[in-house]
């Protein structure tokens, strides 16, 4: 059973996130994380994922928005 | 750390692109792999994985029906792997690592320090009559036994010790009473302080043992000064016991010092040309190789031999020293002083020699110098009065 998705924000600068079931979508700009019942978006700019393990995974670069949506809406970006 | 254990593990850069390669990320996290520094690029990502990992990443690929490219391939594994047919590299290493661990458990060098009264030659041919000189095996030196039988062979040290660090060997003896430094000595040892010269007591502080001069007293060199041993008497005047402690206290008398010096009054001087030849020469255990560079040829020269022991980091000694000699040629040009030159020569050697004895800490009372010109020579005789301490230790056994 997964648990709700952790965020551990520093600034602008960096998001460490936990507890998510898989990455939907990744761009510098853009990045969307599926989590236990809705989903993370996370805008920005110059994203890079320093790190990615089953356990974690950390984010760096501008952040300018974070977003949970509902797991059934689907990326605009897609 | 991490950047250490991921060299030796290995790693490699890997570049992904398909339609799944998203779902080749997920797959990698479901299976337990670690992907750091992932980049979005053009046509896909970039990540790098461990040595380990990356040969799984194939059946991830077909899964995912994602393309894989190893772009790079960093660490020990992949660098053994190039250099397979290279045995007298390896060899060569494993060489190297025998001899510095061989090497290192012998005694290399052997530092004296803090000697006074006592020469360091006369430290190290006493420890070569023990058997501990360069090229002994480490184990066989004893340090709590060498600084026993230093301290019972040598009755003037107020404490010895020795250390094993490395391939050096350091003996650290301490000749003086400075109360600063005896701390360090773990075992009380009983002495007693004796004077180490001959005077007029000017004062004398007991801190502990018996004192046995006084103030005025006239003493020769080796005089009891403070006895550490202690007698315990009753009421009747008779002596029931004695004891053995380490004496301390402070001993100032007035003694007297002897200064001759002459010099001559025409000399030559040395004009150096500025032309340096060095020879370098590499010593294996005190044999010498044949040497390198610019052989002498000048006729007259000023050499100096120095000699730089090779060692890695701070006390790993190795049996090889480099030897330089360096040759200064010089042109002797002859000097003459006048009288009047040479007495002004004499009273800086004189002021010099009182500013000695001051940096010693020794009061000065009274000085008599008389600066005479006779027969081509300068000669300065005085005598000087000085209020300086004078006790030393002597252990008791």
């Amino acid at each position: 059973m997964f648990r709700e998705i952790l965020i551990h924000i520093n600034g602008t600068k960096s998001i460490t996130i936990e507890n998510y079931k898989n990455i939907l979508d990744y761009k510098d700009d853009f990045i969307l994380i599926q989590g236990k019942e809705e989903n993370l978006c996370i805008t920005g700019k110059s994203f890079r994922i320093d790190y990615f393990t089953h356990e974690s995974m950390c984010i760096t670069g501008t952040v300018e928005k974070l977003e949970f949506r509902s797991a059934g809406m689907k990326s605009d970006r897609r | 750390m991490f950047s250490f254990f991921r060299i030796m593990g290995g790693y490699c850069k890997v570049k992904i692109n398909g339609a799944g390669k998203e779902r080749f990320l997920n797959l990698c996290k479901n299976k337990k792999i670690l992907i750091w520094n992932l980049r979005r690029i053009e046509e896909g990502y970039t990540f790098y994985v461990s040595y380990k990992a990356h040969k799984m990443l194939n059946d991830i690929g077909e899964k995912s029906n994602t393309h894989i490219e190893i772009e790079g391939k960093y660490g020990l594994p992949f660098f053994l792997y190039r250099h397979k047919k290279r045995k007298m590299f390896y060899g060569g290493m494993l060489l190297f690592v025998l001899a510095v661990y061989i090497l290192s458990l012998f005694i290399w060098d052997i530092q004296i320090m803090g000697t006074e009264n006592y020469t360091t030659d006369e430290i190290e041919t006493y420890l070569a009559e023990k058997g501990i000189h360069t090229g002994i095996l480490k184990k066989k030196i004893d340090c709590s036994l060498l600084e026993e039988r230093i301290r019972e062979d040598f009755t003037d040290t107020a404490w010895v010790s020795c250390d094993l660090e490395g391939t050096l060997l350091t003996v650290h003896v301490k000749e003086s009473i400075d109360t600063k430094d005896m701390t360090r000595n773990e075992e009380e040892t009983a002495n007693d302080i004796i004077a180490s010269r001959d005077g007029v007591i000017e004062s004398i502080v007991t801190r502990s043992g018996t004192p046995l001069v006084k103030q005025g007293m006239e003493v020769k060199q080796g005089d009891t000064l403070i006895s550490g041993i202690i007698y315990y008497y009753n009421d009747y005047d008779e002596l029931l016991e004695t004891n053995k402690i380490s004496a301390d206290g402070d001993v100032k008398a007035r003694t007297s010092y002897t200064y001759k010096e002459s010099f001559p009054l025409s000399y030559y001087e040395k004009e150096y040309t500025g032309q340096i030849a060095k020879e370098y020469t590499l010593m294996i255990h005190g044999n010498a190789l044949p040497a390198v560079g610019k052989r002498n040829s000048y006729p007259v020269a000023d050499t100096i031999t120095e000699i730089y022991p090779l060692k890695i980091g701070k006390s790993f000694y190795l049996p090889l020293s480099l030897q330089i000699k360096k040759q200064m040629e010089y042109e002797p040009e002859p000097v003459s002083l006048s009288e009047q030159e040479a007495k002004e020569k004499a009273e800086e050697k004189k002021l010099y020699y009182l500013k000695e004895l001051k940096s010693q800490g020794k009061e000065i009372r009274k000085e008599e110098f008389q600066i005479e010109i006779m027969e081509g020579e300068c000669v300065i005789k005085g005598t000087v009065e000085v209020v300086e301490s004078i006790g030393k230790i002597r252990n008791i056994p």
